[in-house]
């Protein structure tokens, strides 16, 4: 179904306000987390998974080398390890890149409630992709 | 100097002077990004993978993290006051988000010196760009849509904050805008960067958006390619802390200062800094790749 110009107009300034009040707050939101976690890292005041002072020797090895030297998991293992002051740093990080998710969802809600039928789909299709990458599925298949 | 040699350098320097560094060094990223109108994940990548200690999967985890953020602080004013749009960014977004994971996942299967090499040449492409890029005020040459964007409804409306004008756009040639797309978000994957250098071109120039509103969108999609990019490198292990948060924390202040700035500095001064800025760290880490400088 196509919308006519006024109604177009309505749906869009919905989606946009939608999508620009989850981005305004989420982001307000990560870098809060982003600060206060950082501070509990350098300050000591929650002790890393892997020492401060082993960082220099560490962070020129490319990745996968580091992981192994560091013995530090990837993908979603780092939750086991959010209590520690690095990792608790991944909380603050995986909220950011999961903003975009959520306004996403806000968006969807008002094309499927305009019957804007084409970007309801697009914005699902959207999702199923960012859903996927969040997943770290695609991180497994790639890796064999 | 040999990289064994350096790496014995900077570990023996105390860990902390590398994340103060890290942060005052996208402070002022983020200022002159601002104040020159391009995306600090462009500058970020090939500065601090060729001047700091970290390997190049770590920057490039950390800069797309930090072109994530820059282009999400700005989105909900942008769209607030409708120099992005929301309906040209999706399908776009989608296009260039699923190639951005392919960029992504590939750039781990690549050897580094490869990947420092064609970014070095990436960067100084980029200069010439930027050297070469019209000026702000040119206008877009906008023919009638095609039908692929207006069964999207890709058109619409604008007021242009410096006249008060208002401006009506419609979107053509989606096809290959939704190619243009697919091919940024992939490179912005493998290396890591923002896309605002790309994007506002592929807007402008192919699809005929007006040059205010691509700038806007530009944005907008970037905080949406990025996101997919990000939890691949997120979730590969390419994102140390000590990286990512000085950086993102360094830019955003670094950004909000240079907003303030916008006003009284000389654009073209900056624009010319930051142009020879793109040039040496281009230089950098394409010689460096070539093992030529490390």
């Amino acid at each position: 179904m196509e919308l006519n110009s006024d109604d177009q107009h309505e749906t869009d300034r919905a989606a946009a306000a939608a999508y620009a009040r989850c981005v305004a707050i989420g982001t307000a939101i990560a870098l809060a987390l982003i600060v206060v976690e950082l501070i509990a890292y350098v300050s000591g005041t929650l002790s890393p998974y892997v020492p401060l002072r082993d960082l220099p020797g560490l962070w020129s090895l490319p990745m996968k080398d580091y992981l192994a030297a560091a013995r530090v998991p990837a993908g979603w293992g780092w939750v086991a390890l959010a209590s520690k002051g690095d990792y608790v740093n991944f909380i603050g990080i995986a909220f950011l890149a999961s903003i975009t998710i959520a306004c996403y969802v806000a968006a969807l809600r008002r094309f499927v409630a305009r019957r804007d039928r084409v970007y309801a789909a697009l914005a699902a299709a959207q999702l199923l992709v960012l859903l996927a990458a969040a997943s770290g599925l695609l991180n497994s298949i790639a890796g064999g | 100097m040999h990289a064994a040699d350096t790496v014995a350098t900077t570990a023996a320097l105390a860990w902390w002077i590398w994340p103060i560094a890290l942060f005052f060094a996208c402070f002022l990223l983020g200022v002159v990004a601002v104040l020159a109108g391009i995306g600090g994940g462009v500058l970020f990548v090939p500065i601090v993978g060729s001047f700091f200690p970290f390997h190049l999967d770590f920057v490039r985890g950390a800069g797309v993290l930090l072109a994530l953020a820059a282009a999400m602080a700005a989105a909900p004013r942008l769209l607030r006051d409708g120099l992005a749009s929301l309906r040209l960014a999706i399908p776009v977004s989608l296009a260039g988000s699923v190639f951005s994971i392919l960029g992504a996942l590939a750039s781990f299967a690549v050897p580094t010196r490869a990947l420092e090499t064609s970014l070095g040449i990436l960067i100084l492409m980029i200069a010439t760009l930027t050297l070469f890029a019209p000026a702000t005020s040119a206008v877009a040459r906008g023919d009638s849509g095609d039908d692929w964007a207006a069964a999207l409804g890709l058109h619409g409306s604008y007021v242009d904050p410096a006249n008060g004008e208002h401006a009506q756009w419609q979107a053509r040639r989606l096809l290959p805008g939704l190619i243009a797309f697919a091919v940024i978000g992939f490179i912005g994957g493998l290396f890591g960067l923002g896309a605002g250098w790309a994007n506002v071109p592929a807007f402008s120039l192919l699809m005929g958006i007006p040059l205010k509103l691509a700038a806007g969108t530009s944005g907008l999609v970037i905080s949406v390619v990025n996101a997919p990019a990000a939890w691949v490198y997120f979730l590969e292990g390419a994102m140390l802390p000590i990286i990512v948060a000085p950086s993102l924390l360094g830019v955003m202040l670094g950004a909000h200062i240079g907003a303030r700035l916008f006003r009284v500095m000389p654009a073209a001064t900056i624009r010319l800094f930051v142009l020879a800025l793109l040039l040496f760290a281009g230089t950098r880490v394409l010689l460096k790749g070539l093992g030529l400088w490390n």
